[in-house]
């Protein structure tokens, strides 16, 4: 039914703008089965009659067929960013409004290129989020308002590295740093005797520094069936938090103290 | 339930909002997810209080409840449900186990240590258990819906 406007973009052309797209919800924490499948959405609605993706956390393999036999296979290799919502549901939205062809090919770039800039709130704000989230932690843990205080404060810190991730070499490197110091700015503060339960506490930074649902989300993917998306999270999760655990450990070691 | 736990209930969503802004949720979109981490706060404190002390069958009931709230949010704010679902689990992530497993490697409890890493590796099952329950509900629905407006209008 829409043969003269599909006709007009090459196989090559298609796959590029279906990637870029793919390539942006993958960087900001989409699952790679929601990759595949909008990828696969957006070749079909502009007339392929194949396409075969894959698509990993870290890659995605991509290759269609047209209806008159021109094909096109490409790869994107995928540097990860941190969760980013905001950007994952403004991705989705355009990848919609492509499949409906609301939204031409070309202006794919464009499109991008705005939705990047676009913020939901100023980026000083996620100091409230670190301090919400450290703070509300030490409470669900069993701690107290001032374990929450120092948690707060520990989970400023552990914000701002987050904020800044790109200035570490990767992110192994990045979560052993930032734990380290968000774990002695808040034995520091319970050492000056602001806190009272130092478990509590920490485990409220930990909370910001573990990879969040990574865990949850690789076991996720296994049962799925992508099992190698899944062992690929399942391993880096495992690694951050032995790097977290490491962090902590350096620094728990400096206050000897705590443990006796 | 006791006044204990209700604390713990209020913590556990100041968390989420505090994790919902993190994850750069829009702003209109983080009531959703606060209730969200409610419901996953609220049903595991409740199967822990009245079905049963075992964490796996707390964590994947809260789990199911907030995943499948989760897809109730993605139809009424119009946005994929992985949105919710982020935050609204963080509650449930076993950060605390992983730390009292960290500290005991640390204190040469080794015992301990493997015993609070097996609950962290049982309540990840858990979450992702839980998880995977309502993606297949999803799925078949989904499934149920192409069947019945197949040929009217594309996918």
């Amino acid at each position: 039914m829409t043969e003269i406007s599909t006709n007009t973009y090459t196989a090559d052309y298609i796959l590029a703008k279906a990637l870029d797209i793919g390539e942006n919800i993958l960087r900001c924490g989409g699952e790679p089965n929601r990759i595949e499948d909008t990828i696969t959405r957006i070749c079909m609605a502009y007339g392929a009659e194949f396409a075969d993706i894959f698509a990993l956390p870290s890659l995605i393999i991509a290759d269609i067929r047209l209806k008159d036999g021109t094909h096109s296979s490409q790869v994107r290799r995928v540097y990860q960013n941190s969760n980013n919502m905001y950007l994952l549901e403004k991705m989705n939205n355009l990848s919609r409004d492509v499949c409906s062809k609301k939204v031409a090919l070309e202006d794919v770039e464009n499109e991008i290129e705005v939705a990047k800039k676009g913020r939901p709130f100023p980026n000083i704000l996620c100091y409230i989020g670190g301090i919400l989230g450290a703070g509300g932690f030490a409470v669900f843990f069993g701690g107290n308002l001032y374990d929450a205080l120092v948690a707060a404060v520990a989970g400023i810190v552990v914000t701002f590295f987050n904020l800044h991730k790109t200035a570490f070499v990767n992110q192994m490197i990045h979560s052993v740093v930032s734990s380290f110091v968000g774990a002695v700015v808040s034995l520091t503060l319970v050492y000056f005797g602001v806190g009272q339960n130092t478990d509590m506490i920490l485990i409220g930074v930990i909370m910001l520094l573990i990879p969040g649902l990574a865990f949850g989300n690789a076991v996720r993917d296994l049962l799925f069936g992508d099992t190698v998306s899944g062992i690929i999270q399942l391993v880096q999760a495992i690694l951050t938090a032995v790097m977290v655990a490491f962090g902590f450990t350096v620094a728990m070691m400096i206050f000897g103290g705590v443990f006796n | 339930m006791s006044m204990d736990v209700i604390i713990k209930i209020i913590a556990g969503v100041i968390s989420t909002i505090g994790f919902a802004i993190i994850f750069r949720l829009r702003i209109k979109h983080i009531p959703l997810a606060a209730i969200d981490g409610l419901i996953a706060c609220v049903v595991y404190f409740v199967c822990l209080e009245f079905i049963s002390e075992d964490l796996f069958i707390a964590n994947m009931l809260a789990s199911f409840a907030t995943a499948g709230f989760a897809e109730v949010c993605a139809r009424i704010g119009k946005a994929p449900s992985t949105i919710f679902l982020l935050p609204g689990c963080i509650a449930l992530v076993p950060g605390g186990t992983l730390y009292q497993a960290m500290r005991n490697l640390l204190i040469k409890d080794y015992d301990e240590f493997g015993a609070q890493l097996l609950i962290t590796g049982k309540v990840a099952i858990a979450i992702g258990g839980g998880i995977i329950a309502v993606s297949i509900i999803r799925y078949f629905l989904n499934k149920l819906n192409d069947n019945k407006t197949n040929g009217k209008e594309p996918a």
